[in-house]
């Protein structure tokens, strides 16, 4: 591990007031007509040259562009400056760019400062030119104030584990899990289920293709088990994370399976002689399995598990003549692994929406009102009906279905759900595809507000279901759904087009129910340190460029997790956080910003305030010395220990309390005194 | 015949729109993505031809004629659709509200108008029954039985009070919105409306002592609709003269409706002029004709 040599950082504040060979060179960006088209920059370059210390002053259309750079490149090769301001947009998207340059012309990184006079002044002033120009002003004033205090600073480097942990074993968790193990990396796939394949087990087909799903996931589903790259570690929760990028130590709970692994051969002896039935989840409680069961015959690994919430404990499995490896351990308790991965990618996905407390639709009231992935276990044919389905009031044919679109989702009032859950419109088109398939006679209404087919030969399969299958497409909202005497269904709604009510006898009704994060989402979350957007998915570091990556360097995010989206997208998006995470495993080594903290062991009392407040576990006490010690590689740089300690012994990096009052300085304005 | 009716949107006013939408909690009406759950809900649709979406719409789109329309008046104010908006639209909020922005503009129905004159009359907008002086009817015999006075502490103990009614309604214009004069001879009329309204005016006298009934109502609410419609039709050849993009047909049309209404509204102002207070038929035209000179 390189790392770099701390005692070249600044570990005292004394020594920063400036010296007389700052040269600050300040350079305005138009950024098009976002920030030109707003504040006057002929009388913004005016009032930069009065700051203290500022030397140059220019204006330019785009200083991101390859000509801007090279103007401040060339400022700096003559040395006319040697601190540099760029006022233009949020440093997030351009502070590397300017920094490169620095690099470049051989001055040290962080004598950069960036005024955002974008986001903060002319877009959110776009109206008031004269009220823009002040606020940019200050800005700028703080930023000059600013960077004339900064440090020389080096980037750290660290080193990054070639191993990486995935968690959650759906579509998008064995994507992934390939995609690393084929590169050589070490894979630890935890899945909190007694068989990896997630969700997409359970469906029947596949949209636009009608590809059997599990004939293409199981595959899959066996290649991961046999790459020797890959540990499988099902029936499994993440506990603890701790460490940084390159360097985490995960913590894992290898639930007690009561039968052991490494004897059992998965003949099922045990499974045909359990006396207790319960609901199988995997069928959504429609079929039932034993206390000791695998969830379904595909299952990986395809090795058997006690449900101790269920089982009574006869010891019947237990006996040799059942059981003729003596796998059966009812004295198993949970074990705690832990592993240490360069990376993560959680990859968790998702949770259908529930819709029971949609009281006008009745679900869980009206035994024919179903879900979509109930419709979808029916339509299977390892499902509960074997690919027949049947209303569930009398197990006769239904001769009518209606399927409603958007329950759950894109609706603000129950649940709170805004957004569309993607999937929806196409798995509801699908499932009346397969049962016109079965039963041409049947009539199929899709109850819809937009028909959203925006894939890859959706909208082909959309026309053909109605143009060759004949389902009737109706356009409106259903308001409400009443049970007749003999259980078949009354529902009321409008068709929007026609503009008129209706009301349909059916019988049978298919809700379907869209995707929301899953429940533990928040734990997940805090385990792994990654933000979660409004919707309750993770948050991605960028919406657009930065859709895989986490805002925690080193975590990815794959698949639903991160968003609804369909089994092609999350594909795309597993291989694209396998890349993500790859890139760092391959070159071994990550630089990381060295904003971290020190403590001034002269100052330090060894008062310990510092070490509960740090959300990131990165102070250490040391008892020799008995002064804190904070872990550079640890520190994420959030200042918290800095405001918490009542010696002031703290500094960091970058934002020492000099840099930040001269800011605040800069913003008062040098006539005011406080 | 009667039932062609040009069916083509000309123009987009938005007026309504941003009076109703001042209201920050009604805004959300805008984002109305037109799925139909408050038309399928609606118990009053089930047999009439209230469609919610379409108000609702009228309203999203900036079309003033929403509030010349029946439907507005058809809604039972169940809030169902309220209930079950997905997008939270308070959608019985904004029907009442437009109801409340109809009325200022003189659109209301005859039994509503009917209602307003009751209540000035008596104090009560359903007045209780007095054919035996309010002393042994059912209802006076039901509240004695609970203990509390024979007749309620309302204008019926305080006949003096509705001429405070009365006079507050004199007060915000409402008399002169629902097109209600006091009788003369009535002891209750407050003296200062008296004199106005015996002021000679031979038109004005003969309709006065009528006694407010539908005919008369009916003519008001034409009035107002003719009135509206003519103030669509106007904007509407305001824009297609400014686009220049209009058939020398349509042209001709708009350009007639614009001088007849031209003429009209000078018609009302003078009339206005004439005659401060205005018997029940025409008193909302001053009223209108004011608001149009304003804007032009």
């Amino acid at each position: 591990m390189s790392k770099s040599d701390l005692s070249s950082q600044p570990t005292s504040d004394s020594d920063s007031s400036p010296s007389s060979d700052i040269r600050v060179g300040v350079y305005l960006c138009h950024c098009g007509v976002n920030i030109g088209g707003v504040i006057d920059m002929t009388e913004m370059v005016e009032f930069a040259k009065t700051l203290p210390d500022v030397v140059i002053a220019r204006e330019y259309k785009f200083y991101c562009s390859d000509n801007g750079q090279a103007e401040i490149a060339k400022d700096i090769r003559n040395g006319l400056v040697n601190r540099v301001v760029v006022a233009a947009c949020s440093p997030r998207m351009h502070e590397p760019t300017f920094r490169r340059i620095l690099v470049e012309e051989g001055l040290n990184p962080f004598y950069f400062a960036q005024a955002n006079i974008r986001e903060h002044a002319t877009w959110v002033n776009m109206y008031d030119s004269a009220g823009a120009q002040r606020i940019s002003q200050d800005h700028l004033r703080m930023q000059v104030a600013k960077v004339r205090q900064l440090k020389a600073l080096e980037p750290q480097i660290v080193m990054v584990r070639p191993s990486s942990l995935i968690i959650g074993a759906g579509i998008a968790g064995i994507n992934t899990a390939l995609d690393l193990g084929n590169q050589g990396f070490k894979v630890y796939l935890v899945e909190k289920d007694a068989t990896i394949g997630g969700h997409m087990a359970q469906l029947d087909k596949t949209f636009p293709t009608m590809d059997c799903s599990s004939c293409i996931l199981t595959p899959k589903m066996v290649e991961v088990s046999r790459n020797p790259n890959i540990t499988i570690m099902a029936y499994s929760e993440v506990e603890k994370v701790d460490g940084y990028v390159g360097n985490f130590q995960v913590q894992i709970r290898r639930k007690a399976h009561y039968v052991d692994q490494s004897k059992c051969t998965g003949c099922g002896e045990c499974a045909l002689h359990c006396p207790v039935v319960v609901g199988n989840e995997f069928d959504l409680g429609m079929s039932h399995r034993s206390a000791i069961y695998i969830p379904f015959p595909q299952a990986v690994p395809g090795l058997y598990t006690i449900d101790m919430d269920h089982c009574i404990k006869c010891g019947i499995c237990a006996t040799t003549t059942v059981c003729e490896p003596q796998a059966i351990n009812f004295d198993e308790v949970d074990e705690i692994e832990t592993v240490e991965v360069g990376t993560i990618v959680v990859a968790t996905g998702y949770d259908t929406i529930d819709v029971s407390h949609l009281g006008n639709y009745g679900y869980g009231r009206f035994e024919n009102v179903v879900t979509g992935m109930e419709m979808e276990r029916n339509l299977s044919s390892t499902g509960p009906n074997l690919g027949h389905p049947v209303r569930p009031s009398d197990g006769q044919t239904p001769h009518s279905i209606a399927w409603l679109q958007c329950v759950g989702s894109r609706d603000t009032r129950e649940g709170n759900h805004p957004y569309c859950s993607r999937v929806c419109c196409m798995y509801a088109i699908k499932q009346a595809r397969q049962y016109k398939e079965k039963h041409p006679e049947a009539e199929c209404y899709i109850f819809y507000m937009d028909i959203r087919a925006f894939g890859k030969g959706y909208e082909e399969f959309y026309e053909s279901a109605s143009h060759e299958y004949g389902i009737k497409f109706m356009r409106g909202r259903l308001a409400e759904i009443q049970e007749n005497p003999d259980k078949t269904l009354l529902i009321r709604g409008e068709d929007t087009f026609l503009g008129q009510p209706l009301a349909l006898n059916v019988d049978m009704v298919v809700l379907s129910n869209g995707v929301e994060a899953r429940a533990d989402a928040g734990k997940i979350a805090s385990l792994v340190t990654i933000q979660r957007s409004t919707d309750g998915f993770f948050m991605e570091a960028h919406p657009k460029l930065r859709p895989v990556d986490s805002l925690t360097d080193g975590v990815y995010i794959a698949g639903v997790a991160q968003g609804p989206k369909d089994i092609p997208d999350v594909v795309s998006q597993a291989k694209g956080a396998a890349s993500g995470a790859a890139i760092l495993m391959a070159k071994g080594e990550v630089e990381v910003e060295p904003y971290f903290s020190i403590v001034q062991t002269a100052l330090c009392a060894g008062c310990r305030s510092c070490i509960g407040q740090c959300p990131f576990g990165a102070i250490t006490f040391d008892s020799v010395l008995h002064v804190a010690h904070i872990n550079p590689a640890q520190c994420k740089g959030c200042g918290t220990c800095v405001s918490t300690c009542p010696n002031n012994a703290i500094l960091q990096n970058h934002f020492t309390t000099k840099q930040l009052m001269s800011i605040i300085e800069g913003v008062l304005g040098d006539d005011r005194v406080w | 015949m009667e039932k062609i009716q040009p069916n083509i949107i000309y123009s987009i006013s938005n007026a309504i729109t941003e009076e109703l939408i001042k209201d920050e909690a009604l805004k959300v009406v805008r984002a109305c993505f037109q799925c139909g759950t408050c038309t399928g809900s609606c118990p009053s649709g089930r047999r009439t031809a209230i469609r919610t979406r379409q108000v609702i719409r009228r309203i999203a789109l900036g079309l003033d004629e929403v509030i010349s329309s029946d439907d507005i008046w058809l809604c039972s104010t169940c809030y169902t659709c309220y209930e079950r908006c997905p997008r939270s639209i308070p959608v019985t909020d904004v029907i009442i509200k437009l109801r409340n922005l109809a009325t200022q503009r003189g659109f209301m129905k005859p039994p509503h108008r009917a209602v307003t004159h009751i209540l000035a009359k008596t104090g009560h907008g359903v007045p209780l029954g007095t054919q035996k002086g309010g002393e042994d009817n059912n209802w006076s015999l039901l509240r004695a039985s609970y203990g509390l006075p024979n007749i309620p502490p309302t204008t019926l103990s305080h006949p003096d009070a509705i001429t405070d009614i009365q006079t507050l309604m004199h007060a915000t214009g409402f008399d002169e919105l629902v097109g209600w004069t006091p009788d003369p001879q009535s002891p209750a009329a407050p003296s200062s409306i008296k004199s106005q309204s015996n002021k000679p005016s031979s038109l004005e006298d003969t309709l006065e002592k009528k006694p407010i009934e539908k005919p008369a109502e009916k003519s008001v609410e034409k009035a107002a609709e003719k009135a509206a419609k003519k103030s669509t039709d106007k904007s509407a050849s305001k824009k297609k003269k400014s686009a220049k993009k209009t058939t020398s047909k349509k042209k001709k049309s708009t350009k007639k409706t614009t001088s007849k209404k031209k003429k009209s509204t000078k018609k009302k102002t003078s009339k206005k002029k004439s005659s401060k207070k205005a018997p029940a038929d025409t008193t909302e035209k001053p009223k209108r004709a004011k608001r149009r000179s304003k804007k032009n």
